[in-house]
């Protein structure tokens, strides 16, 4: 009598089991580009730094600010799934001059999982920048396929 | 063919034959201890054993929008040594109106041995094997993706389509199971498998299948299967073997 209960328990989780992965997402979905700030110290030092930023607003109109009156030493910020390119201001709250960034990529949409759907992987290309505030910009990483990691490092 | 076959058994029984006399002989005047041996014959069945995997019947209710038929057919090649081939068909479809339309269909094959671990002699009427195995498998598969949506709302939602594409997935398994004669012709049997990818079929691919036909999910590269299958026995022909027992010693 035990043995055929513990099959039907075990029967009735297999089958919850099954159907998990449809119906929740358990990953982070969010894909965002990853801007760190660095102060360079001579052409081959440089040490991160703070920066306190006025705001940070998308290019396209009507724009969209995505990071107001705050002092960050990194950004992430949310690229463009329907188009090649994604253009950003950031303006530092020392100046009344803003930064205009280019973002050039490729993209790419992937089924992460059944429960949590598509998400746009981005493959970036170049980069172009004003240099108001901004000394210089490297590219670390072209590959934006999560949140965590840093793709472009912007030297004030 | 069958008049071939059986002929090359005899040719072969019977130069089986002479060889152990002349060993015999040799043996003998060397060594007095050892005596003759025992060999004794025995007629193998090679009867094609068809099956139907019952339990793929269940899946519409384990997984809604699931569908899979898998059959399988052995015979015994030489004494508790089997061939096998495995064949299905597998239909998925997922509908998350909020997110995607996905839909897929594929088949698979797998062919291996089953080693019989039942020793022949406890009861040589019933056709009852316990046995473990192995397998390659193959599976084709062709997935769809309708729709998708992708909220977003900075730049704006993005709604789009996937064409058809075509996915390939390779396997090992090692398979442990058994099959009990219910019947005169009619054998019941169920098996426990565990599977491992060879190939990487998601690294072709935005959209990772979701589930590899005969393999089992696509997100991971091991997978465990259980199968429970309904036989049916023709019996084709028989052969017969020779079975040389070791020689005893004189004490």
């Amino acid at each position: 009598m035990h043995l055929r209960l513990w099959i039907m328990v075990c029967l009735l989780s297999i089958i919850a089991a099954c159907n998990q992965d449809i119906h929740i997402c358990e990953e982070p979905t969010d894909v965002k580009l990853g801007i760190g700030f660095y102060h360079q110290i001579d052409s081959t030092q440089y040490h991160d730094t703070s920066l306190s930023v006025a705001f940070v607003k998308t290019l396209h109109q009507p724009p969209v600010l995505l990071i107001d009156s705050s002092i960050v030493q990194s950004i992430a910020l949310p690229l463009n799934q329907l188009a090649d390119s994604s253009g950003f201001i950031i303006q530092p709250d020392t100046s009344n001059t803003a930064d205009t960034i280019l973002i050039y990529y490729a993209r790419q949409q992937k089924l992460l999982s059944p429960g949590c759907g598509f998400v746009t992987f981005f493959a970036i290309d170049t980069m172009r920048y004003t240099t108001h505030h901004i000394d210089s910009a490297s590219i670390v990483n072209k590959s934006v396929i999560n949140i965590h990691e840093e793709h472009i490092r912007l030297f004030y | 063919m069958k008049n071939i076959f059986v002929c090359f058994i005899s040719l072969w029984i019977v130069q089986a034959g002479l060889a152990q006399q002349k060993t015999d002989t040799v043996t003998a005047a060397k060594d007095t201890a050892i005596i003759a041996r025992h060999d004794s014959v025995i007629m193998v069945a090679h009867d094609l054993r068809i099956g139907l995997d019952l339990s793929r019947i269940a899946m519409p209710f384990l997984q809604p929008g699931r569908r899979d038929v898998e059959a399988s057919a052995d015979m015994q090649i030489i004494p508790n040594w089997y061939g096998v081939i495995e064949l299905g068909y597998h239909q998925m479809h997922i509908d998350k109106t909020d997110l995607f339309q996905y839909q897929s269909h594929g088949y698979f094959y797998r062919i291996g041995i089953d080693k019989n671990i039942l020793p022949s002699e406890s009861n040589p009427y019933r056709h009852d094997i316990a046995y473990f195995g192995f397998r390659l498998g193959h599976a084709v598969l062709q997935q769809t993706v309708q729709h998708y949506h992708i909220t977003d709302t900075i730049w704006g939602n993005v709604d789009g389509s996937i064409p058809r594409q075509t996915v390939q997935g390779l396997w090992l398994e090692i398979v442990a199971g058994l099959k009990i004669q219910i019947a005169k012709y009619v054998d019941l049997g169920w098996s426990v498998r565990g599977r491992t990818l060879l190939n990487h079929p998601e690294r072709k691919t935005n959209v990772p299948p979701y589930v590899i036909p005969g393999f089992g999910k696509g997100s991971n590269r091991q997978a465990f299967d259980f199968n429970y299958s309904l036989f049916f026995r023709i019996p084709l022909f028989q052969t017969a073997y020779i079975f040389h027992k070791k020689p005893s010693s004189l004490k």
